[in-house]
């Protein structure tokens, strides 16, 4: 056991209101989640609850020689919680934008959100397109603008593997974001 | 899922150091295990010298686990929401008090719980019993050993 190296990577889950983040880390965490949720005064039409500080669970990704534990801090939705995404967005080495592919008209919302991280920090994103297919997929990416060079993924957030798929593929681009930095600082 | 089940007080019980704490963070750096030795014992001081005392935790301010008497799983999940409460509690201090964070206090009625700026890169939370301890004496106590934490994690 004492050779396997434990390595943490701290990842930010963000997105507009009701993407399905608490559910998206619900569905991976190992530990039981912290939630903050209350009963929603407007919107209640899309859910009666919602995320007002963070959410907060951990993952983790082993192969032979090293163990990674992703630590996944959840944001609000909504833009007048956007203090906190200052707050839980501090030492993120990548995040995950969940957009929900059956409501359109959150995606203004997931530019902004995205335009803000982006701000925060100079790190990789994955975009999941929650309840989407390979035609959401396009769709996200036209509206969003993404680069190419921006994973985008069609996931189902209450599905397990789906969302490990997407951590996945967000580990992968942090793991070569700094292996990059450790060559380009030698 | 309600927390109030998921958290176990049976009082301070000094663990073992954890190993360190990897790669994590490109904000806070982590701390020696000598470092997180010295905070180990100043959470231990503080719960020696008053009564009352049923847990501590010290994390970084970007939520990642130094030291808590709770078990491990319990302390990550407490480190992670004592950095929101320093967060926010630094967001309420510039916004509303024009000031520096110092501290903030959560009460039920059967605990007081204590959440402290450690420098401006960690936090100290304290969770103590309502009917054994006094407000005052707490603050006093608990800003003490957040000094001391402050001092030892700059330094380490």
């Amino acid at each position: 056991m004492s050779e396997i190296d434990v390595i943490n990577f701290k990842l930010v889950v963000t997105g507009p209101f009701a993407a399905g983040k608490t559910t998206f880390i619900g569905a991976v965490s190992e530990i039981p989640v912290v939630t903050t949720e209350t009963g929603t005064s407007e919107g209640r039409e899309v859910k009666d609850h919602t995320t007002v500080s963070m959410d907060f669970g951990k993952v983790s990704v082993a192969d032979e020689s090293q163990l990674i534990e992703l630590y996944l801090f959840g944001t609000p939705g909504q833009s007048r919680f956007d203090f906190m995404w200052d707050i839980l967005s501090k030492g993120m080495l990548g995040y995950v934008l969940l957009v929900d592919a059956t409501r359109p008209e959150t995606w203004t919302d997931a530019a902004a959100i995205k335009a803000k991280f982006d701000e925060l920090g100079d790190v990789p994103l994955v975009v999941g397109v929650n309840r989407g297919t390979e035609s959401d997929v396009d769709k996200v990416v036209a509206a969003l603008r993404l680069d190419e060079a921006v994973p985008v993924l069609a996931c189902e957030a209450t599905d397990k593997e789906s969302v490990k798929q997407v951590l996945i593929t967000l580990l992968i681009n942090v793991v070569e974001q700094l292996e990059a930095t450790v060559k380009g600082s030698i | 899922m309600e927390n109030e089940s998921f958290y176990d007080f049976g009082g301070p019980e000094p663990e073992p150091a954890r190993p360190s704490i990897g790669r994590l963070s490109t904000v806070v750096a982590n701390p020696t295990a000598t470092g997180v030795e010295a905070v180990i014992e100043e959470c231990a001081a503080l719960s020696r010298s008053l009564d009352g005392i049923l847990a501590l935790i010290v994390a970084t301010s970007d939520g990642m686990l130094i030291h808590s008497t709770w078990s491990e799983v319990e302390g990550m999940r407490a480190a992670a929401i004592s950095a929101a409460a320093l967060g926010l509690g630094q967001r309420i201090a510039s916004d509303f008090g024009q000031g520096e964070f110092h501290d903030s206090v959560v009460s039920t009625g059967d605990r007081v719980i204590g959440i402290y700026a450690v420098g401006d890169r960690h936090v100290l939370g304290v969770v103590a019993a309502a009917e054994d301890v006094t407000l005052g004496l707490l603050h006093l106590s608990a800003r003490r050993t957040a000094q001391a934490i402050g001092r030892v994690l700059s330094d380490s």
